[in-house]
């Protein structure tokens, strides 16, 4: 009789322990593709492993068990337990001070901290929408135009209006531009402002090489390897790469040390836009530029080199951005008649311009300039070959924006939260993986960001206070309530149909 | 008295078996119980019981 039960109770247990891990090992392959996690920011005690707490700390405020965003961006993390190729992530928020722009983005590469950024409310678009005629495509694409000319995005697309009326959100507008009365000069150009860490350019190709010559050194900064890859692109795809190995790793004697050259000379190319792209660290200076082009225009950011001294850039970029690491750099910055105050290290200041092109004049360098245009040194050497892109900052009438192509959806009203999603494409996201591990456990980021947190009532702050209507003070924010993460994968049988074609 | 020693004896034993299993799956598959079971707990039970086997033993 005891034997009997014995029996029936490790029966039991047992079959009880296979469950379980019957259910774990489930969970962890996820045979059908999907799965769904949840983090509700109302219960912030309970641990969740899929979906990591919002950081940092210091731009979080938990009021009543609801998370508040003060500061821009915050990060999360998720893990999971095997690869997924697509995320669809649901985000319940709150802006109670009608901030103009949120965004989401999965981290890409870690060289430069790329993310693909995705709409999570655009209030110039949504401005736009009610007072613009809108059309759709299959794919979810809206044209919005001032007035309407074409009946469908794919007439738009086909005849496309000049470049300077167009303006894009969320959407890889690949437009043909070509310079009327265009010569190449076969003439030397140099840029000899140093520039540290990464950046982009356009430059312009007809009948001609493209002949670029770039010389680097290194700070030593860091023990970490400064590798240097560059690479060309042509109507958004990849066309040469180049790469230059660290000589000095694990060395940061701060002795700066010249780090090698990188000649970038291609001929037989079309006509048109070209974008060179140099990635590296911020260990990484490049001394000088030797070209034969006669347009360069830098996309977005550069990162002016300490020892730079009384430089002058064009831009047409309506906001243009500041930033120091060096308490030797701060000084006043000339953007057009205005005056930029650079007046504290490791903040960004800005200042809004609505004139088509700026000129920014330095006394110091170890600036970082950023904006939603391009940057030159010259304006002989000046290009605008991309739409304007709709952010918090374009003015549409005074930039003559006469039609948007946005992939975009507003967010949706739900039991007072509002409610969107951004869909994120994992093949090619940066993961984290365990060491020694046999399962497929990694873990990515993701970024909240919105340009309008920290900014508080700063006589430099594009959002004045008494357009917000907020006391003295008083800091924006965004309350968080929930985010659901929703991943889709290859399904079981699909990944056992794929080992037996592949070894087929 | 007898059956509780019985009873024990096995949860102790489903227990040890539930942290090697378990903590084997964790080392080749970093998460898998972690993300659904707090390990602790379990190791937690399993001193508990085991003292309570003891105890019941010597008695």
């Amino acid at each position: 009789m005891q034997n009997i039960f014995i029996k029936k109770i490790r029966l039991i247990l047992w079959l009880i322990l296979i469950i379980v891990v019957g259910f774990l090992l489930y969970q962890a392959i996820a045979p059908n593709g999907k799965v769904k996690y949840t983090y509700d920011f109302s219960k912030p005690d309970k641990i969740n492993y899929f979906i990591n707490k919002l950081t940092p700390k210091e731009r979080i405020k938990i009021i009543n068990n609801i998370q508040v965003v003060i500061g821009e961006p915050v990060y999360f993390s998720l893990n999971t337990l095997r690869k997924f190729d697509k995320a669809k992530i649901t985000l319940q928020y709150q802006n109670p001070d009608n901030l103009p722009l949120i965004e989401m983005g999965l981290l890409k590469g870690k060289t430069v901290w790329n993310y693909d950024l995705k709409p999570i409310v655009n209030k110039t678009l949504n401005q736009l929408i009610l007072a613009w005629p809108a059309v759709y495509s299959a794919n979810g694409e809206m044209l919005l135009e001032r007035e309407k000319k074409y009946q469908t995005v794919d007439d738009f697309l086909k005849n496309p209006p000049p470049i300077n009326e167009i303006a894009y959100y969320n959407y890889e507008f690949k437009n043909k531009f070509f310079l009327q009365n265009y010569k190449p000069t076969n003439q030397e150009n140099k840029i000899s402002q140093q520039l540290r860490g990464s950046y982009q350019f356009y430059t312009y190709i007809k009948n001609e090489n493209l002949d670029f010559k770039f010389a680097f050194s290194s700070l030593n900064k860091n023990k970490n390897s400064d590798p240097i890859e560059l690479n060309l692109y042509y109507q958004g795809k990849l066309i040469n790469s180049q790469k230059l190995d660290d000589k000095r790793v694990l060395i940061d004697d701060e002795k700066k040390t010249d780090n090698g050259k990188l000649h970038l000379n291609i001929g037989n190319l079309l006509e048109g836009v070209y974008k060179v792209e140099l990635l590296a660290n911020d260990d990484i200076i490049t001394d000088q530029i030797i070209f034969k082009q006669s347009k360069l225009s830098f996309i977005n950011r550069l990162w002016l080199a300490e020892g730079v001294k009384n430089v002058e850039l064009k831009t047409d970029s309506n906001i243009v951005n500041a930033q120091t690491i060096n308490p030797a750099s701060l000084q006043i910055i000339k953007v057009g008649d205005d005056n930029l105050m650079l007046n504290k290290t490791y903040q960004q200041f800005n200042i809004v311009s609505n004139k088509a092109t700026s000129s920014i004049k330095l006394e110091k360098g170890d600036v970082i300039l950023s904006g939603n245009g391009v940057f030159s040194f010259d304006q002989n050497s000046f290009i605008e070959p991309v739409a304007r892109k709709v952010d918090n900052s374009l003015d549409v009438n005074a930039n003559g924006i006469n039609y948007v192509i946005a992939n975009y959806k507003q967010p949706k009203e739900v039991g007072g939260w509002q409610v969107a999603e951004a869909e994120f494409d994992l093949t090619d996201a940066y993961r984290e993986y365990f060491t020694h591990q046999l399962g497929a456990t990694n873990k990515m980021s993701f970024l909240i960001s919105a340009p309008g947190l920290n900014k508080e009532n700063s006589p430099d702050s594009i959002y004045p206070p008494q357009e917000r209507g907020r006391q003295e003070g008083e800091a924006n924010k965004i309350i968080i309530g929930k985010i659901i993460v929703e991943l889709s994968g290859k399904s079981l049988i699909d990944k056992i149909k794929g080992i037996f074609y592949d070894k087929n | 008295m007898i059956k509780i020693n019985i009873i024990l004896k096995e949860f102790f034993y489903i227990l040890t078996g539930f942290l090697v299993i378990f903590s084997f799956l964790e080392l080749v598959w970093p998460g898998i119980v972690l993300a659904y079971i707090n390990l602790n707990l379990i190791l937690i039970f399993w001193l508990i019981i085991g003292m309570l086997v003891l105890l019941f033993n010597k008695k």
